[in-house]
């Protein structure tokens, strides 16, 4: 078992009086409206999206004990503890026959233009602390969810394309493996 | 003196006090009850003292008449550890069998009177006169997960009132658990979710999703098996 054990006790610290909020182990930190991180994001990815990233892999790394031979299960698990801290959202992961898919649930939006940023965020985020660089593709989405396909870039952009306005069948139904018939 | 004359000499003296804009009126009482009133305006008194002396006043006399109320020290502000005073802890004298007094160092014997000192003492709240109940209130952070329903929440106070100097997260708070159900597509109605799915809870999915032509694949052991499967996929040639 790689997972470490998660205390969320004091996780965070509301101190109204000096209108500060801090979380344990990154100190200071601010809540924004997630409307305002919509209407930013097609501006500010993929950059604020690496950034968002190498700012939540401390938090992922922390809840693990061995992130190189840690099973889905428990990236699942620590990238949940990352996402719920910083009020993101929770994290499970999918496979779908070879196709590896991340399910972000609660994200702070599920709109087109938060999109962008998730793409950036996960793709980053994943190739951090796997050691493995993927690219990341929204292939579905409803108001509460956004699935990603992690893969290769071109698998990426083929899925993303594939899927619009025909869901995750559609995305996966483009992609085969690279031996496999045509 | 009669009442008669009484009510002359007060209407008198009205008009002699009175002025334009302020008319004056003037009571005369017993001497006694003047006295009563007078020194229950001077000096306060305790509740019972004070009661017996509104009894004697005259009935024209309605001035309050100021009590004795116990003194509450004020607040004082949480302060550093290094600002208390040294204590000095003796162990009772197994000679004599005494226990000395614990009386801070610095401070003189106490006197019977309340002194107003306060000890900040790590894990209590530094300003006690908050009410607990004034603590909740505005600021919610929820870090559940599916597996185990967490809250930690944190501060409950209106910005406008007093503050506690620091609020932190209760203590009763469940961890995040880590996930432990591995769902097998087996467990799913045929076809309708992933083959594998890594959550932390059972997978409530709403999208009832076909796999064409998906082949068979062996359950990840690692994530990063995962990966590296997911980075062999390659778009299909167009037809």
């Amino acid at each position: 078992m790689a997972i470490l054990p998660f205390d969320s006790r004091g996780v965070l610290v509301a101190d109204l009086a000096r209108g500060r909020i801090d979380l344990r182990g990154e100190g200071r930190v601010v809540a924004l409206p997630a409307g305002w991180l919509e209407r930013i994001s097609p501006q500010l990815a993929p950059d604020a999206g690496h950034a968002l990233a190498e700012a939540l892999e401390p938090s992922v790394r922390g809840a693990l004990t061995d992130v190189g031979g840690a099973s889905p299960e428990e990236i699942a698990h620590a990238l949940t503890v990352a996402f719920a801290m910083h009020g993101l959202g929770a994290v499970s992961l999918e496979s779908w026959g070879d196709a590896a898919v991340i399910v972000w649930r609660d994200p702070p939006s599920t709109q087109p233009g938060f999109r962008v940023l998730a793409e950036a965020t996960m793709a980053h985020l994943i190739s951090r602390i796997s050691d493995v660089g993927v690219s990341a593709a929204v292939i579905g989405h409803d108001a509460t969810h956004l699935r990603l396909l992690l893969s290769s870039r071109a698998a990426c952009d083929a899925a993303r394309a594939a899927s619009n306005g025909h869901g995750i069948s559609a995305a996966l139904d483009a992609l085969q493996p690279a031996a496999g018939p045509s | 003196m009669n009442a008669g004359r009484i009510g002359k000499l007060e209407s008198l003296l009205s008009r002699v006090l009175a002025r334009k804009d302020a008319p004056r009126p003037v009571r005369i009482v017993p001497q006694r009850a003047a006295s009563a009133a007078v020194v229950a305006a001077r000096a306060p008194m305790s509740p019972p003292a004070a009661t017996a002396a509104k009894a004697e006043m005259h009935p024209s006399l309605s001035a309050e008449i100021p009590m004795v109320r116990p003194f509450v020290p004020a607040p004082i502000p949480a302060r550093d550890a290094r600002d208390l005073p040294d204590l000095d802890f003796v162990e009772t004298d197994t000679s004599t069998g005494r226990r000395p007094s614990l009386v801070p160092s610095s401070m003189p014997a106490p006197s019977g009177e309340t002194t107003g000192m306060e000890f900040d003492i790590p894990g209590t709240p530094a300003t006690p006169s908050v009410a607990p109940s004034a603590r909740d209130a505005s600021v919610e952070f929820d870090v559940s997960t599916d597996v185990a329903s967490t809250e930690s929440v944190i501060s409950r106070e209106p910005l406008a009132s007093a503050l506690p100097p620091r609020v932190e997260t209760p203590a009763p708070m469940a961890a995040i658990q880590p996930p432990s159900a591995v769902i097998p597509t087996s467990a799913h109605a045929p076809g309708s979710i992933a083959e594998h799915a890594y959550t932390a809870a059972p997978l409530a999915s709403s999208e009832a999703v076909q796999m064409r032509g998906a082949i068979p694949s062996p359950r990840a052991a690692t994530f990063r098996g995962m990966l590296q499967r997911s980075l062999g996929l390659v778009a299909k040639p167009r037809a």
